[in-house]
């Protein structure tokens, strides 16, 4: 009898009710990502030319528009976005940081920059952010009475300003 | 003392004919970059929705009787504080001659509670689990995170 039982007990323990279990992992890592664009490459804008005799050009800030910054920057380290102009000119461009909704994450504007050959903070990124495809940061650009505004001649100027982040 | 021997050997044997569960994961790192943006490498996007990671899993049960049904269920083991969560997805395509019951969900979300996702009949080789990454933020999802997976398979149809 038990030689039978021994012959049969693989079998029984084969059409037994069974529960087998095992563990898995696997690793997700995100990389940094600090994407920064321009909506448009261009904005122009065209001083009005006085009303009377003696008046200056530019006795009040000239708008020339408005950047859209379209940003992709992960949480990995806050960030800064930097602005600087190519070089000196007799006018003076400024700009301004409107503060807007975004898709994702929040930022925090310097207010008014004077921008300069000299790299200049223009906003700051605390975590991360992700502004959409539609409507981006926007940098609103004002043209002055530079300190060279003597040197000022009809004409047009062109100022090339490069944005990047660090 | 005869009677002893065979008994002895043959009690030994059980286990090699126990049910066995074997799962392999292929690729077990995954970068989520700027290529995993929609649309990639494109500032102002986000994470696509949906990421197919590189890790798949590779599933085999053996030494299941024919016709025998069973079901596999996936258990996640590591809470994660992520807005991301994770798919899983079997490829039927992976096991075309097998059969499977219809009525289980396509894809599953990975959670701490046990949930069925495949159910099989006898002995099976081969099957291709695939792995997506959900509702990732570049605002929220940046810490790396480990995805573990407690798989089970228990004799018996899965019920829902």
């Amino acid at each position: 009898m038990k030689t039978i039982l021994a012959f049969c007990l693989p079998v029984l323990v084969y059409g037994q009710s069974f529960v087998v279990s095992q563990n898995t992992s696997f690793t997700l890592e995100y990389a940094p990502i600090a994407l920064i664009r321009l909506q448009s490459s261009i904005t122009s804008t065209t001083a009005e030319v006085p009303a009377e005799a003696g008046e200056c050009l530019l006795n009040t800030p000239l708008e020339a528009g408005t950047a859209q910054l379209f940003m992709s920057v992960s949480r990995h380290n806050p960030k800064e976005v930097r602005a600087l102009i190519a070089a000196n000119q007799p006018l003076k461009l400024e700009c301004e940081i409107a503060q807007t909704a975004v898709n994702f994450g929040t930022y925090q504007n310097n207010g008014v920059i004077g921008l300069s050959p000299f790299d200049q903070t223009i906003l700051h990124i605390p975590e991360g952010i992700c502004t959409g495809l539609v409507q981006g940061v926007p940098v609103e650009l004002n043209v002055l009475k530079g300190d060279d505004y003597g040197t000022v001649r009809a004409g047009s100027y062109s100022f090339n300003i490069k944005y990047h982040l660090l | 003392m005869k009677q002893w021997l065979l008994c002895f050997f043959y009690v030994l044997s059980v286990p090699l004919i126990g049910q066995n569960l074997w799962v392999d994961i292929s690729s077990p790192l995954n970068e989520v970059s700027e290529a995993s943006l929609d649309p990639p490498f494109t500032a102002g996007a986000d994470y696509a929705n949906e990421l197919l990671l590189e890790s798949k899993a590779y599933i085999s049960v053996t030494e299941v009787p024919r016709g025998s049904p069973w079901c596999l269920t996936v258990q996640g083991q590591n809470p994660s504080s992520s807005v991301a969560s994770i798919l899983v997805r079997p490829d039927y395509t992976s096991v075309s001659s097998q059969p499977w019951n219809n009525n289980l969900p396509t894809t599953i979300t990975l959670s701490t509670a046990p949930q069925p996702l495949f159910s099989g009949e006898g002995s099976l080789e081969g099957l291709i689990i695939e792995f997506l990454l959900s509702g990732a933020q570049l605002e929220a999802d940046w810490e790396p995170r480990e995805v573990s997976i407690e798989w089970t398979v228990v004799s018996g149809e899965c019920v829902l």
